[in-house]
């Protein structure tokens, strides 16, 4: 089954009613969402409120999403437009911003100051960035190539079976394999805060 | 771990890069809405993707979607109350239109139109077919509407037309003034013969008390 229908699938639940359906939708696309929002909006506490108000947005608007495009292709358009939204708002306020920028997307060039955090949070991702690096060093290396081709590069499997010559079960179970051995260590961490 | 487990969680990857097969997926979904420690897992897996991809890990982006599904219940929450102030208010406007439609219909039955003062400026206190009470005492149907000012109808008809506009009291007034027309035939028309005067009197008094209560 194809992310879209996986997806219109989970937003068919939540049209039934059913609001963990869409906990796991947000589960699913947080990571993607909240990212983009940073394009826009440099605080991160900042984009994590407007990233929340985009999801709620969604929320209420799925009623009317008629599945016409892809569920992500619909959320990216909400979050888009809440992020600029947002800055609109902005800008009745106090400047707050190292310069004047017409438009998002001169923004781009914020995202190097993303790196700029909080000492705390920029811990926590060192601290998690170390142990996935060092988990994935020391994977066999089709289980390395499996999940860098699909997390970092965003191959599909069928993508992926192609590039390394086996079937997609084969490529599915060495995602897992590879997500299972880097969970392993990071459980420690990350247990009690998601 | 056991098998059963494993297999689950790598449902969880599957399903986590949309590639899940349709026969696993709903029955994945509903594990995934009972189960708080599967979707602790499908978290963990999203979170390794994001550090891979380097993007912005905090803690709070780990409690990001607590945030959205606690905003949603309180926003329904919210949502709920004012529905429920709705209803009451619906409920009111049926009990008073419902109220109206008896004092309306209680003056029809028991309007005592005493008399018709035609002139410019008379208001109409009864339609053509309105049950009305003359000035003998006598309930009559209107053949046509019939005028007449307020300060020459009697008490019951005065409380009709009062309670045409829909009044929330309406109900207890025509019940009052229904008492009251009845005391006012009692001492007034031709049925008072049969009544001690001081008895007939007492009732008026006691029907005046009442209706000012």
């Amino acid at each position: 089954m194809s992310d879209r229908a996986s997806d219109q699938l989970l937003v068919d639940r939540v049209r039934a009613g059913d609001k963990q359906a869409f906990d796991l939708l947000v589960l699913k696309y947080q990571h993607r969402i909240v990212k983009l929002i940073m394009r826009y909006v440099k605080d991160p506490a900042e984009a994590m409120d407007v990233s929340q108000e985009a999801f709620l947005k969604a929320y209420r608007a799925i009623p009317r999403f008629r599945g016409d495009s892809a569920f992500y292709t619909w959320m990216y358009r909400i979050a888009i437009n809440t992020a600029k939204n947002h800055l609109v708002a902005a800008r009745r306020r106090p400047l707050e911003y190292a310069s004047e920028i017409a438009e998002p997307e001169q923004f781009d060039w914020h995202m190097n100051l993303q790196d700029a955090d909080s000492p705390e949070r920029e811990a926590m991702g060192d601290e998690l960035r170390k142990i996935v690096e060092e988990t994935i060093a020391g994977l066999p290396d089709d289980l390395r190539s499996a999940i860098v081709l699909r997390e970092v590069d965003g191959l599909t499997y069928d993508e992926i079976a192609q590039v390394m010559e086996c079937p997609v079960g084969t490529v599915r179970s060495r995602i897992f394999r590879a997500r299972e051995a880097i969970d392993r260590n990071v459980r420690p961490v990350l247990d009690g805060k998601g | 771990m056991s098998d059963v487990t494993r297999n689950i969680e790598e449902q969880l990857s599957a399903f986590l890069d949309g590639e899940l097969a349709e026969e696993e997926l709903s029955l994945l979904v509903r594990r995934l809405e009972r189960d708080d420690s599967l979707r602790g897992t499908l978290a963990r897996y999203a979170t390794v993707g994001s550090v891979l991809r380097r993007d912005p890990v905090s803690d709070a982006a780990l409690r990001f979607r607590h945030g959205v599904m606690a905003a949603i219940e309180n926003e329904e929450e919210t949502v709920a109350e004012p529905v429920e102030a709705v209803g009451s208010g619906r409920t009111r406007v049926v009990f008073a239109a419902a109220a109206a439609v008896i004092a309306v219909l209680g003056g029809v039955l028991l309007t005592g139109v005493d008399g018709q003062r035609p002139g410019a400026g008379a208001q109409p206190v009864a339609a053509a077919g309105d049950r009305i009470i003359d000035e003998a005492g006598m309930v009559r149907v209107a053949e046509t509407s019939e005028t007449g000012t307020i300060d020459r109808v009697g008490p019951a008809a005065r409380t009709a037309i009062a309670s045409e506009d829909g009044a929330p009291r309406t109900q207890r007034r025509m019940r009052l003034g229904r008492e009251r027309l009845t005391s006012y035939m009692i001492s007034h028309g031709e049925y008072s013969r049969g009544f001690p005067a001081a008895l007939a009197d007492s009732r008026v008094f006691i029907q005046q008390a009442s209706f000012e209560e």
